[in-house]
C-alpha cells in the first residue's frame, strides 16, 4: 500500500488535537521566554511529516505556535500541559512528548532547562522515565552526525 | 561515466558512501513489496534534512543515492545489501540506519510483512537486543502516529 493511500485512510485531525500535540514542543522551544524564528521554522518542518498535521500549511502551523505561546504567557506552563494531557489519548501523549524531545535535541545539546521542562511534561502526561529514555535514545540516533 | 560520477569527480558533489550505507535499510524497506512509490521517495527526502548526516545534500543527490541503493539491492538481494551497508557503519550509525528504516516502515504506525523482514535483517546484523529494538520501534511509532490514535 502506498504512503498516499495510507494517509488518506487517516481521519482528518481537528485543531484542538493539533494544538494539544504541539503544546509540549512549543513549551520546550520557548523555555528561554522567546520564539526563535529559526526554531519555529524547524519545528513546523518537523511536524509537517506527521499524519496528525497532514494538510496543514506552514502559515497555519506558525500561527498555532504563536497561539500556544500566548496561552502559556496567559495561563502558565502547568495549565497548558494539563490541558493537553486531558485532551490527548495515552498514545498521542507519547507522540507529543516525542516532538518535544526532537525540538530539545535539534541543536545536538540538551540544556538543563529543556530537560526540566521535558521531565515536567512526562510526569503530567503519565509517561514513565524508562519510556522517555527510549525516546531520547531514538531521537539521538535519528539526529546523529557523521562522526557517530 | 554517468553524470553523477562526472560531477562527483569534478568536486561538485560530496562523497555520499556514508549516506548510502545509512539509507540502504530504509530503501530496502521502501521497496520491500517490489514497488518504488514516488511519494515514499518524497517521504525519504523529507526525513533526512533534519539529520546532520545529510546537511548540504540536496534532493537531486538523495535521488541519486536512492537509485544507487536500488541498483545494489537488485544485484545482490535485500539481505546482502543491508549486511554490507551495515558492516561498513559504526554501531552508532547502524542505529541511525535502523531508525530511518523504521520511519519508512511505520509511516502510518503499522508495518507490512516485507517491511518487518527488512527491519529484522538489520537488527540481526546489528546484533541488537529485543529491548533496544522495541525501544526504537516505540519511539518511531509514536512519531508517526496519526489522528486515529486519539480513538484508542
Amino acid at each position: 500500500m502506498s504512503l498516499f493511500s495510507r494517509l488518506r485512510r487517516q481521519q482528518r485531525p481537528d485543531s484542538e488535537l493539533q494544538r494539544s500535540v504541539l503544546t509540549p514542543a512549543v513549551l520546550t522551544m520557548v523555555v528561554d521566554g522567546n520564539i526563535d524564528p529559526r526554531e519555529a521554522q524547524l519545528m513546523v518542518s518537523m511536524v509537517m511529516t506527521s499524519p496528525i498535521f497532514h494538510g496543514s500549511n506552514q502559515e497555519a502551523l506558525e500561527a498555532l505556535t504563536r497561539e500556544i505561546f500566548e496561552e502559556v504567557k496567559r495561563t502558565g506552563t502547568a495549565g497548558v500541559v494539563r490541558r493537553a494531557a486531558h485532551v490527548l489519548s495515552p498514545g498521542l501523549r507519547e507522540t507529543a512528548l516525542c516532538f518535544a524531545v526532537r525540538i530539545a535535541m535539534a541543536d545536538g545539546v540538551l540544556a538543563d532547562e529543556e530537560l526540566a521542562v521535558l521531565e515536567n511534561i512526562s510526569q503530567t502526561m503519565g509517561i514513565d522515565q524508562e519510556v522517555m529514555l527510549s525516546f531520547f535514545q531514538t531521537i539521538a540516533a535519528l539526529q546523529r552526525g557523521p562522526e557517530g | 561515466m554517468n553524470l553523477m560520477d562526472r560531477l562527483r569527480e569534478a568536486g561538485r558533489l560530496s562523497d555520499t558512501t556514508l549516506q548510502k550505507n545509512v539509507l540502504t535499510p530504509a530503501v530496502s524497506t521502501m521497496i520491500a513489496d517490489g514497488d518504488i512509490d514516488r511519494l515514499e521517495h518524497g517521504f525519504l527526502y523529507d526525513l533526512v534534512p533534519f539529520s546532520p548526516l545529510f546537511a548540504g545534500i540536496d534532493r537531486r543527490e538523495i535521488a541519486a543515492i536512492e537509485a544507487a541503493i536500488v541498483e545494489r539491492i537488485e544485484a545482490v538481494g535485500h539481505a546482502a545489501a543491508i549486511e554490507e551497508a551495515a558492516t561498513a557503519l559504526s554501531p552508532a550509525l547502524q542505529e541511525t540506519a535502523l531508525c530511518f528504516a523504521m520511519r519508512v516502515a511505520f509511516v502510518d504506525g503499522n508495518a507490512d510483512p516485507g517491511e518487518i523482514r527488512s527491519l529484522e535483517t538489520m537488527a540481526r546484523v546489528m546484533k541488537l537486543s529485543n529491548d533496544a529494538f522495541d525501544g526504537f520501534a516505540r519511539t518511531i511509532i509514536a512519531l508517526q502516529r496519526g489522528p486515529s490514535a486519539q480513538q484508542t
